[in-house]
């Protein structure tokens, strides 16, 4: 076998086998995480104007808009 | 009058928000736009020099007579053109008087925790845009699908390593390397008639491009310093991602050394 190509198959070798293990362990959490394909999401995410805080303040007076 | 205390929270507030803003890749006049637009909000006079590793800034209260002296050292932070928005963004909510300084303290927090974006879609991103260079040098649909194997392996190594602190140049060589070996497969196979376009922009993702144009940048605008001292890195990561190619090339028995 020639040099080029050992070296070809040791590089491809592993990166396959690294991205086998990181499908396999995004697929294992996917799984585990229970995502629904629909879902009511809250109404911050519905009605969402850039410019939005994008995280509670603490020290707000109405924290309800968040929720 | 202001007090002593105030003054102060607000030079301490203008160093954080200039190590930040150097420490995401802002350029030397960004830098003093930003900084001078909060100092004058505040009621600050600020005098600074911007040097490659740290920012030496000199401020003093229009009202008091209060000077202050700090010397900064920039954030360690990826460079980052979504957090430089963000915090231009805030020197100017600041100085049209939008945010108090109680808010732009937590702003300035928020702009630089931001969470990185999604890994898998950046790589596919880069993936995507590698090819369409390869498409824009001529190179058919088969260089195009293994610039985007080689890419993503190259870009994915990056990640990884960085994430572990690996010396950035270390990085560069190990993923030009990677990256060439599998972009010499259209050759090694002899799959497609445009195999040395799919080996010559295999490394294409890698160019230190946002430091280049820094310096450049800084170069119109006179910081000279910081100009050499950005130009400087971008050189030695280009000579690291060229020996990497070139080992590749070596190994792989391709290009100039076939």
């Amino acid at each position: 076998m020639s040099t080029p190509l050992l070296f070809w198959l040791l590089v491809f070798g592993a990166f396959v086998i690294v991205l086998a293990l990181r499908l396999t362990a995004a697929l294992i959490h996917h799984l585990h995480g229970r995502h629904h394909i629909f879902e009511a999401g809250t109404e911050r995410e519905i009605v969402y104007i850039p410019g939005d805080p994008l995280h509670p303040d603490e020290n707000d007076y109405e924290d309800n808009e968040y929720v | 009058m202001r007090t002593t205390s105030t003054f102060k929270e607000h030079t301490a507030f203008i160093g954080t928000y200039a190590a930040a803003l150097l420490g995401c890749g802002a350029t030397c006049v960004r830098l003093e736009k930003n900084i001078g637009r909060i100092a004058s909000a505040y009621g600050i006079e600020v005098e600074m020099t911007i040097m490659p590793r740290h920012i030496h800034l000199f401020m003093r209260d229009k009202s008091s007579g209060t000077s202050e002296s700090a010397v900064i050292e920039p954030r360690k932070m990826p460079i980052s053109f979504r957090c430089n928005t963000l915090l231009s963004r805030l020197s100017w909510e600041i100085a049209d008087g939008q945010i108090e300084f109680s808010g732009a303290g937590a702003a300035l927090q928020r702009a630089v925790s931001q969470p990185p974006r999604s890994k898998e879609l950046v790589t596919f991103m880069v993936c995507c845009a590698s090819a369409s260079f390869c498409r824009l040098f001529g190179g058919d649909l088969a260089a195009m699908g293994v610039l985007m194997l080689s890419t993503c392996a190259g870009f994915m190594l990056r990640c990884h390593l960085l994430e572990r602190k690996v010396d950035i140049r270390a990085v560069m060589f190990l993923c030009a390397l990677v990256s060439s070996v599998l972009g010499a497969t259209d050759m090694l196979f002899s799959i497609g008639s445009t195999p040395e376009i799919a080996l010559g922009t295999s490394v294409l993702y890698l160019v230190p491009g946002i430091p280049f144009l820094n310096a450049f940048s800084d170069v119109i605008n006179r910081h000279y310093i910081c100009a050499f001292s950005r130009f400087m890195d971008a050189v030695v990561l280009t000579c690291c991602l060229s020996a990497g190619l070139c080992t590749g090339l070596l190994v792989m028995n391709a290009g100039m050394f076939r």
